[in-house]
């Protein structure tokens, strides 16, 4: 069975951790990269062996956040089949609307339910939009 | 918006208010000036008249005295009362011509003491009236009459004086008759040339002596002047003797007004057959009257004209410019410009409306600016205080996400097994820490209601009926092996709604999460109908119920009713945040409990949402 490739940028230490948890050990996942800042992040992409499946993005991040992030992966066509999935604590409507304007496919909100994560990366890799997410 | 009025300029308004006032200043005048030229003429006109009639009469008087004496002078004279005694008809006529000469009279005869003609200086065909006359002479009378005579067709009426002729012994040697002709060139003596005076001599109903000839053609022969004609009412009572002076004014051809009178011609007869009509023109007071009306209506129209232009000019200075300054400038203040101020050309009231205006101006632009700055400020607090929530919010929920997951990542064995005792407080730990987030969203939502800065992010096509079974589903799990039993009742023809599927979902499970938790034992139904345009769902418990007192109570934010207190749980949030979150889509949130038999809570959204979409 082929698993999908997903990349995660995050910044904050404890967040990769439970994410990691989740993606491995919950879904069994095996092809899962995890970045700590958004430094240089185009030419990290590039470097992978493929072109993820699924990008989690944080919003909040150094030195390029998950909005110009995703304009840049946006642009990039050889990802144009990826999903773009923002993990973010800032889930209040008016921000959720700016990220779902932004052109994100979905968002996960933190804290994340490992009860319900599962279904949410199913409907995910369906090519479902998913918001909503408490 | 605005009605359609008629807009003429203020000052051609008040121009149209002088025009009637003087216009019915002008008609009075003109009334009182024709009444009171009217009566002038009226009282002229009668002087004139009685003046006419009075010469008249004096001058008719004075004529038949004159012939009188004359007749006295010659009767009287020794040489032609012997002439008429010795009957000769030579030296009678040598005298009477002689005398004739002088007196230019239009007719003398002499008879003898048997009634023979002596002398005749106008042979008439027919004598009977005069031989009448002479009779009377003869039997020794002396007096004036008219002497009435046809001559050729044509009556003719002469003033006669007769006497007899006697001699010194007072015997009477014959009789002689003197006469003056009425004819048109006696009547021009009469009036000394006036023009202004027209005299006709009526003999029954025809005029056979005037002083002038009407040329108005076509004219009736009967016409003295101007084609004013006798009238037979006064002729009649003039012929009686009477002396009639006409109260009206007769008017005659092209308006000129008339005095008439009509005067008999007295002798010592009775019978007065002849009457002169009098008629005198009044062209100059007509011209006069004519004129001062003209002038009148002249003079009072230009200054008509003169004051409509000065008040127009003085409106139009002193009103209708300053107040379309006025306009002009709430037109721009309108537009949102407040700098603008009227000048203050005056101390009027058009000039304290411009200082008032202005003074309302600068109060207005004064609000503005402190409003303007109260807003910014209002908006600037807000923007900071939302940042601050959704800072609060994000820097909360960071850490949650580690406490929840990682304690659960650990009761789940993941980092090597945990006996029984320890699964239970991670998962002590874990609830805590979902507790602590569910009171973090309550206040963050709490305090958006509050500052009415919640936004709903508002999607249609929602099925309440499925977001109801995932709710119920979920609040399975709340029971905690409790004897209750959980169903739902869901209507099939509800329809789809528009609004925030994530908070009608909050509603519903803040509701079935408070059911699971005051029920100990029984069943839990959560119904959803159609009702009146509403979607109606409620969640129906066995639980102990509230209190009336409280039954408002729990609808306020941070307050619990005692059972709620007791049970430890809870924020205090969950339902005051329902019903707003409700309220927000239009809808209701309320309570129906009996204490002792369970409580229900409804929960109506209409089915026609007002709410914009929000993406």
């Amino acid at each position: 069975m082929a698993y999908p490739r997903i990349v995660y940028f995050e910044d904050d230490m404890l967040s990769r951790e439970v994410m990691h948890v989740c993606l491995t050990r919950g879904l069994g996942y095996q092809d899962v990269t995890i970045f700590e800042d958004s430094d240089d992040f185009e030419r990290r992409l590039a470097e992978l062996p493929a072109r993820p499946d699924v990008i989690f993005l944080d919003i909040h991040m150094e030195p390029i956040d998950g909005f110009a992030m995703l304009r840049a992966i946006r642009q990039d066509k050889t990802c144009c089949d990826t999903k773009v999935i923002a993990l973010t604590a800032s889930v209040m409507n008016e921000e959720v609307k700016l990220l779902k304007e932004a052109g994100f496919d979905g968002v996960i909100a933190k804290p994340l339910d490992f009860d319900t994560f599962p279904s949410v990366m199913q409907r995910i890799l369906n090519g479902e939009q998913v918001w909503h997410i408490k | 918006m605005r009605r359609h009025l008629p807009n003429p300029d203020l000052g051609i308004k008040l121009n149209m208010l002088v025009l009637f006032v003087l216009s019915v200043f002008l008609v009075n005048i003109v009334f009182l000036l024709t009444r009171n030229t009217q009566r002038l003429t009226d009282q002229v006109g009668g002087e004139r008249i009685r003046e006419e009639v009075n010469i008249l009469e004096n001058r008719l008087a004075e004529i038949q005295d004159r012939m009188l004496v004359d007749i006295n002078f010659l009767t009287g004279s020794v040489l032609f009362f012997q002439a008429v005694g010795s009957r000769s008809e030579a030296r009678v006529a040598e005298i009477v011509n002689a005398t004739n000469v002088l007196l230019k009279l239009d007719d003398i005869t002499v008879v003898d003491g048997d009634g023979n003609r002596l002398v005749d200086t106008d042979p008439d065909q027919d004598t009977t009236e005069e031989d009448r006359l002479l009779a009377l002479g003869l039997r020794g009378q002396e007096t004036i009459a008219l002497l009435v005579e046809t001559k050729e067709g044509a009556v003719q009426i002469s003033i006669a004086a007769v006497a007899p002729i006697v001699n010194t012994t007072g015997n009477i040697l014959g009789a002689i008759q003197m006469s003056r002709l009425i004819n048109d060139d006696f009547l021009r003596t009469l009036t000394f040339g006036r023009e202004a005076v027209h005299l006709g001599l009526v003999y029954e109903d025809r005029l056979i002596a005037r002083t002038t000839h009407d040329e108005s053609g076509g004219m009736a022969e009967n016409a003295l002047a101007n084609g004013i004609s006798a009238d037979p009412a006064p002729l009649e009572m003039a012929r009686a003797g009477q002396t009639v002076i006409l109260e009206d004014l007769l008017e005659g051809n092209g308006g000129v007004p008339h005095a008439g009178a009509y005067a008999p011609i007295r002798t010592d007869m009775d019978e007065t057959p002849a009457v002169v009509m009098i008629l005198v023109e009044l062209e100059d007071i007509h011209s006069f009257q004519n004129n001062t009306l003209n002038n009148t209506v002249l003079i009072f129209t230009m200054l008509t004209l003169l004051a409509m232009s000065i008040i127009y000019i003085a409106i139009y200075r002193t009103t209708v410019r300053p107040l379309n300054r006025l306009k002009a400038i709430a037109q721009t203040m309108t537009s949102g410009q407040y700098g603008e101020r009227a000048p203050v050309t005056s101390h009027d009231e058009v000039g304290q409306l411009a200082i008032a205006f202005n003074e309302m101006a600068t109060a207005i632009q004064q609000r503005e600016i402190s409003l303007k700055e109260a807003r910014e400020r209002a908006e600037q607090a807000d923007r900071v205080k939302s940042m601050f929530l959704a800072n609060v919010s994000h820097e909360l929920r960071t850490p949650l996400n580690a406490i929840i997951n990682l304690t659960k990542f650990v009761a789940l064995g993941m980092y090597g097994e945990v006996n029984d005792e320890q699964k239970e407080t991670l998962h002590k730990v874990e609830a805590s820490g979902k507790h602590l987030l569910n009171l973090i969203n309550n206040v963050l939502d709490i305090s958006k209601i509050e500052s009415g800065s919640l936004e709903l992010f508002v999607e249609e096509g929602l099925d309440i009926g499925e977001i109801v079974r995932v709710a119920t589903e979920t609040a399975k799990g709340l029971l905690l092996q409790k004897p209750v039993t959980i169903r739902y009742e869901i209507a099939p023809d509800l329809p789809l709604l528009t609004g925030d599927q994530q908070r009608i979902r909050q509603i519903i499970l803040n509701l079935l999460s408070n059911a699971c938790k005051f029920t100990d034992e029984g069943e839990i139904v959560v119904r959803a109908y159609c009702q009146d345009g509403e979607v109606l769902i409620c969640v129906c418990d066995t639980g102990p119920g509230i209190e009336l007192k409280d039954q408002e109570t729990i609808f306020q934010v941070f307050r619990q009713a005692k059972a709620g207190v007791r049970k430890g749980e809870g924020t205090g949030l969950g339902l005051p945040i329902s019903r707003r979150l409700a309220e927000a889509h239009g809808g209701r949130l309320w309570v129906s409990s009996v204490p002792g038999h369970g409580a229900t809570f409804y929960v109506a959204l209409p089915v026609e949402s007002s709410l914009e979409l929000t993406v």
